[in-house]
């Protein structure tokens, strides 16, 4: 396989964009990434763009680019989507096929729809049988708050099992906040505090709102190079791609499975997460205590549960021990580990297609200390190592994608 | 002679509900529940199964509460239950909805009975 970096980033604000075309949020993000790059958008052989609510628009921003006549593929899956899309771009040049490529996601929530599958998988059917309406739905029936309560039922178990409390999950809020409000394309720009957290709308117990994302509009670009490429075309500052890897899991109680490797009877964490870090560690060389050292992470905080599991299930810390990593301070900024300096999903916004494509931008604008990242920018020794992860629901299972970044080839 | 149709349809069309207890299909090559019930096993393809009988007696695997859109909706509470096997030897997660009034009546591992309801998993709380 071949070496492949990314080159440039290009991201729009976030938010609320509905009275806006699709051209027009994605065009900028293209733009930006070309120009961040500092190439000619001659030299982009493919495309490809995560989408779940449009389809064909990334074909369409592409044309308003004058990117005409490329392949350019549409990846639907979930919130791994553009994960998943840089994860086939960087196949893409890996395999010899192309030299330059560029991968782009981008929503509008309000076209998008999570009931992805028609009716008949073990959980529409179970789903059916809850009265009063599916807490998982999110509509009708006033049965819950849609995905939260996945995440809710998650939290519950971890509190039970390890004696976690509602405050720890709530300070993953306060935290994203806090890193939030030094992004300017952040939906959320504004500082909480942890009685403002628990005080909040209660959409499913433990979960107040501001413990969930928003439903974001959003596009983000990025732009990948192999290594003949880097060097023809004198990039200075490329970022490796280190290690990819992908996994996918049904959702909900894998009980089995989970005892089997990590001796817990039931899953408060992902399976899924623990088995693609370790798949993407051993292609990067890398493990949990090389991030400490010197690295950062841009992970899927889709709820505060999310975050929190996530660091025990990538090795950060013991199962169980989530609660010192984020009260003691290790995933600030400033902290041991740094995890999600860009506010991330809870803060900057969640549009599924573009999650993954903003998180590596993030990745790249902080090892290249780009100017947008500036009020924001993570420690130099904390820069040799970047570690991105989506996790995706596309309808019954999980679509888990994760990359290791690096600046020294 | 069936149709093509018919031929993959892999469904049964049995009644799993029967009262306070639900039927499902336990693989004879490699134990897996099947639930809801289809012709073959999804962990080992296999199509040799044997009936068996969860419920009514189960426990709390976890719980949270239901989204109050409207001040005036009333807060339900749902969850996943282990369902156990009349012979005590399997056990099942089944979601549901719990017979409570407050969130402070339940708790994980919780003893919870299913009640006879032919269209939803409602679970009322056992009392010692
Ligand atoms: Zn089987």
């Amino acid at each position: 396989m071949r070496n492949v970096a990314v080159v440039g980033a290009g991201v729009s604000p976030f938010g609320r964009l509905d009275a806006l075309l699709y051209q027009e949020i994605g065009r900028p993000a293209v733009n930006d990434a070309i120009e961040n790059a500092g190439i000619d958008r001659k030299l982009i052989e493919s495309c490809y763009y995560g989408s779940c609510g449009g389809v064909g628009v990334g074909h369409e921003i592409m044309n308003e680019c004058g990117m005409i006549g490329i392949p350019i593929t549409r990846v639907v899956n979930a919130c791994s989507a553009g994960s998943n899309a840089f994860r086939l771009a960087y196949m893409d040049i890996a395999s010899g096929m192309s030299d330059c490529v560029m991968a782009m996601g981008i929503e509008k929530m309000k076209d998008v729809t999570m009931a992805v599958v028609g009716g008949g998988t073990r959980f529409q059917i179970e789903a059916k049988a809850f009265a009063h309406g599916s807490p998982m739905s999110g509509g009708g029936g006033g049965g819950g708050g849609g995905m939260a309560a996945g995440f809710a039922l998650m939290g519950r178990a971890h509190m039970k099992i390890y004696g976690t409390k509602v405050e720890d999950f709530a300070n993953i809020t306060v935290k994203s906040r806090r890193n939030g409000s030094k992004n300017s394309k952040a939906e959320f720009q504004n500082l909480m505090t942890l009685d403002e957290v628990l005080d909040d709308v209660m959409i499913n117990d433990p979960l107040t709102r501001s413990q969930c994302c928003p439903r974001t509009d959003g596009a983000a670009a990025v732009v990948l190079m192999s290594e003949d490429f880097v060097k023809k075309h004198h990039i200075d500052t490329p970022i490796w791609v280190k290690g990819s890897a992908m996994g996918s899991n049904f959702g909900g109680a894998n009980e089995r499975a989970w005892f089997k490797e990590t001796g817990s009877a039931y899953p408060p964490g992902f399976l899924t997460d623990y088995l693609v870090a370790q798949k993407v560690y051993k292609m990067a060389k890398v493990g949990p205590k090389d991030f400490y050292d010197r690295g950062f992470v841009e992970c899927h905080d889709c709820f505060s549960v999310s975050e929190y599991v996530h660091y025990e299930d990538f090795g950060f810390c013991k199962k169980g021990e989530g609660s010192a990593m984020i009260n003691d301070g290790v995933v600030e900024i400033d902290g041991d580990l740094p995890i999600n300096p860009s506010g991330g999903l809870l803060s900057v916004g969640h549009p599924l297609g573009a999650t993954g494509t903003r998180q590596v931008a993030e990745i790249f604008w902080q090892m290249t200390k780009d100017k947008e990242v500036a009020k924001r920018q993570v420690p130099d020794k904390h820069l040799d190592l970047g570690l991105q992860h989506t996790l995706g629901s596309p309808g019954i299972g999980f679509t888990n994608v994760m990359h290791v970044f690096s600046r020294d080839l | 002679m069936r149709s093509i149709q018919e031929s993959l349809i892999t469904r049964l069309k049995v009644p799993t509900k029967i009262g306070n207890k639900i039927k499902v299909k336990k693989c004879n090559n490699c134990g897996n529940i099947r639930n809801p019930p289809r012709t073959y096993c999804n962990r080992c393809q296999g199509t040799d199964f044997t009936e068996v009988t969860f419920g009514p007696k189960g426990e709390i695997i976890t719980y949270s509460s239901s989204y109050k859109r409207k001040a005036t909706d009333k807060q339900r509470f749902f969850g996943q239950v282990r369902l156990f096997s009349d012979n005590g030897k399997d056990s099942m997660g089944l979601g549901g909805t719990f017979d409570v009034e407050s969130i402070d009546e339940l708790d994980i591992g919780q003893k919870v009975e299913l009640v006879a309801d032919d269209r939803y998993n409602i679970f009322k709380i056992v009392r010692e």
